[in-house]
């Protein structure tokens, strides 16, 4: 059984009901609804942002779902990034940033915490100076308030 | 550059890396990255401004078509996204809780805004829970439950104190008006004052919740919320005082009731009040009262019965300070800050910086102690048990009852058990020393004894385990098979997670003389796994899920894996039989008879700390919980009990 996604720009996106469900949002609204071939318009994703959304789906529709205690204990929680997942999220700022929106929205929590894994991945490990010019931020900090916030911040320096 | 994907392909999770990291030409293009021509690298040891410069003039020297394709694919990069002020803010809080503490420094260095996100205390919840650190839990819910309280009654004198000043308006005024007699009790000032005179008051005024103001109309039904209990006849003045308050306002203030009678109308007295509050906060409704509070007296705090202290009378106000919401001004508990005294804490251990303090009092050598947050229980050679205060040190209780050593003990919220060279083991009643009941059936030393509500597991020199019943006294099964001495027993709580032997039986864990570990079920009795490995007899064993910790006269220490029976570490480095152990958060820490203490790192078996120095002679038994060893050890002189504190220096307030 497939069912028709329509993108705030009006496109129609065909794909397999199993498919669409990884989308908590669909799956809840396809519940209410019943049995219909109705289309399910999603004001909130343009197509290129769908196309991507699909193409996670797709990848991962026979993945077991996710028992939300598990992924929510922050003990099991994990930075690792599956190889495919590292890969699909090769993406420029832009649309990692509508990537994230669009999983929120959509309600698919593995591709939100993929999104926000590859943020957290490109946070790590660098200098603030660094941070700042991977998501081109401007330092507002006086040398002063710089030294301050280091000092508060030294216990967590050594291991 | 060799890209992710040509050495991870055979494991599913690997890394992510820089995107500047591409995937290796010789695997097939997916479309996400491409990158056609590698970078030669003197290229790439120019400075940006001559790269920039090179590439410029490159795409110059390319036909309008191609060079409009590349700028197509060079124009998204430059569109950043200021991620975290961008997301809803939940999913900023979700993306910062996958970072590590020294991440979140670093993003506090980016600028005032990320500063702010980093400083998120959901966020600092989230290190110190995936840490796998513990808090406690019956101090955060006495400071936060305290600390309401203690606003509510601030809150409740200020309204009183209102109350009290448009009285005296009222009657005042109503006195101008009417001239009648009236009866007018003077209250003084000075007992109001002096209760509030605390720092506590001072600290917590402006957050209390704004009081209402009475209108003056209202002033009839207000007298009534005072409770006939203020009123002093002795204090009672004439109408005479009325008439001079309103000209002198500076007078001590007065207060009056219109009818002759004192009202009996008092639902809301401040009594009444109080009395709803306390009870709101009866602490039995939620834990069982341990004994341990009773048992250690007076110097111990009872932070969970009804006569808590509040928060302002027992913490400083530095520590006041950094568990309130700098918004609200509310309680709450600040866990970055938790996580600055935890990280402190592990440097302690890490680097063996403690304080230590000796309990002196036994006679002759300790072979046995276990200890909580207030007392310390040890079993001597002198065959009697003590109860120290852990914080003064105090020995307040002597219990004697074995006719030879107190081998070993384990003790609950009410009882203790213990094992001795007379063969025999006792049931005591913790807080009285009474004998509850007395196992007799091993025919040699009892080495060891565990328990768990009604049964009691124990094992002996005579080469078997035992597994009895307390209440009825009697000998459930024995497990036979080892060859010497059984030195440690441990057994699954009846809560356990499931375990890894056909039927999930509850488990009993025995190391012998012998050199081997036997597993086997608790209710058949039957041996389920023998673990081999170490050279000489085994003196201790730990259990926990799926792993065995042992220590033995081999001088070694082995972690095992329960569902295989393989050895998958052995930690050298002790010089003597390694006597007793313990492992949790990470940490191994053994003790032996070359006299030392040592701290283990359990995942890669590196030696971290060597406590030596401090015993004299042969470590018996230790146990530690998240700040402190305690230890115990042979000496026959100076029997020696051993605290050592590793939070020198770190508020373990709500550490556990």
């Amino acid at each position: 059984m497939t069912v028709i996604l329509v993108s705030s720009d009006n496109q129609d996106f065909k794909v397999d009901k199993e498919v669409a469900e990884r989308s908590i949002l669909i799956k809840n609204m396809l519940e209410d609804v019943g049995e219909s071939d109705s289309p399910i318009p999603l004001p909130n994703v343009t197509s290129a942002v769908l196309t991507k959304v699909i193409e996670y789906c797709e990848h991962h529709r026979n993945d077991p779902v996710q028992v939300p205690e598990e992924t929510d204990d922050p003990r099991k929680r994990s930075n690792d990034i599956e190889e495919w997942d590292m890969k699909f999220m090769q993406v420029d700022q832009e649309m990692l940033f509508e990537i994230i929106l669009a999983a929120n929205y959509l309600d698919i929590k593995p591709l939100l915490d993929v999104g926000c894994k590859t943020v957290a991945n490109i946070i790590k490990g660098k200098t603030p100076e660094e941070i700042r010019k991977a998501f081109n931020i401007v330092n507002d900090f006086t040398p002063e308030e710089e030294a301050q916030i280091k000092k508060e911040n030294e216990w967590a320096e050594d291991r | 550059m060799s890209g992710p994907s040509r050495s991870s392909s055979a494991s599913r999770a690997s890394r992510y890396r820089e995107p500047t990291d591409p995937p290796s030409p010789n695997i097939p293009d997916e479309g996400y990255y491409e990158q056609r021509t590698e970078v030669p690298k003197w290229a790439l040891q120019l400075s940006e401004e001559q790269r920039a410069e090179l590439a410029i003039q490159l795409l110059q020297s390319v036909s309008p078509m191609v060079f409009s394709r590349a700028y197509a694919r060079l124009t998204p990069l430059l569109q950043h996204r200021d991620f975290l002020a961008e997301l809803p803010y939940e999913l900023t809080v979700h993306l910062l809780s996958y970072l590590d503490e020294r991440s979140l420094m670093n993003v506090a260095l980016v600028s005032k805004e990320w500063n702010r996100f980093a400083s998120d205390n959901a966020v600092w919840k989230g290190i110190y829970i995936r840490h796998g650190w513990a808090v406690n839990q019956d101090m955060i819910d006495w400071y936060l439950k305290g600390s309401e309280l203690e606003m509510a009654s601030i809150a409740l004198e200020r309204e009183q104190e209102q109350e009290h000043e448009d009285r005296v308006i009222f009657a005042a005024r109503s006195a101008v008006s009417n001239g009648k007699r009236r009866k007018v009790v003077d209250i003084d000032p000075k007992d109001d004052a002096a209760e509030r005179s605390g720092d506590d008051y001072d600290m917590l005024q402006d957050i209390t919740t704004p009081y209402e103001r009475y209108p003056e109309e209202e002033g009839d039904r207000k007298l009534h919320r005072f409770s006939p209990t203020q009123f002093d006849p002795e204090h009672q003045t004439d109408i005479d005082a009325i008439e001079t308050l309103t000209h002198a306002p500076s007078d001590p203030p007065t207060i009056a009731y219109p009818d002759p009678e004192p009202p009996n109308d008092n639902l809301f007295s401040y009594v009444d009040i109080f009395q709803v509050v306390k009870i709101l906060w009866t602490p039995e409704e939620r834990f069982s009262g341990p004994a341990t509070t009773r048992i250690t007296g007076s110097s111990c705090i009872d932070f969970i019965g009804s006569q808590a202290p509040y928060p302002s009378q027992f913490l400083t106000p530095e520590i006041l300070q950094a568990h309130r919401d700098p918004i609200s001004g509310r309680a709450t508990i600040n866990w970055k800050y938790l996580c600055m005294q935890r990280k402190l804490l592990e440097k302690n251990w890490t680097q063996g910086v403690h304080l230590a303090r000796e309990l002196p009092g036994h006679t002759e050598g300790i072979y046995c102690i276990q200890f909580d947050g207030y007392k310390v229980i040890s079993g001597s050679r002198d065959t009697t048990i003590k109860i120290w205060d852990i914080r003064s040190g105090e020995c307040v209780r002597t219990y004697s009852g074995h006719t030879a050593s107190v081998l070993c003990l384990q003790y609950d919220d009410t009882r203790i058990v213990s094992g001795s060279s007379d063969t025999s083991i006792l049931v005591w009643d913790l807080e009285t020393g009474q004998i509850l009941q007395r196992l007799n059936g091993h025919i040699d030393s009892v080495l060891s004894v565990r328990f768990e509500k009604d049964i009691v597991v124990s094992c002996s020199k005579d080469r078997s385990v035992k597994i009895w019943k307390i209440s009825s006294g009697q000998l459930l099964r024995t497990l036979r098979g080892h060859r010497a001495a059984v030195n440690a027993v441990q057994f699954s709580p009846e809560s356990a997670a499931p375990s890894p032997f056909r039927g999930n039986p509850r488990l009993v864990v025995s190391a012998s003389g012998d050199k081997t570990i036997k597993v086997w079920s608790f209710e058949t009795g039957e041996c389920l796994r023998t673990l081999e490995g170490h050279a000489r007899g085994i003196a201790c064993i730990q259990f926990e899920g799926n792993v065995v910790v042992s220590g033995s006269s081999d001088q070694s220490i082995k972690i095992w894996d329960l569902s295989t029976g393989a050895c998958i570490n052995t930690l050298a480095g002790h010089e003597g039989l390694v006597r007793t152990l313990q492992f949790a958060g990470g940490r191994i820490i053994s003790g032996s008879y070359d006299e030392t203490i040592k701290i283990w790192d359990q995942a890669t078996g590196n030696l971290l700390t060597d406590l030596g120095g401090r015993h004299s002679h042969r470590v018996f038994k230790l146990q530690f919980d998240d700040s402190k060893i305690v230890s115990c050890s042979q000496d026959q002189k100076v029997a020696q009990i051993i605290i050592w504190d590793f939070a020198d220096g770190v508020d373990t307030t709500f550490l556990n």
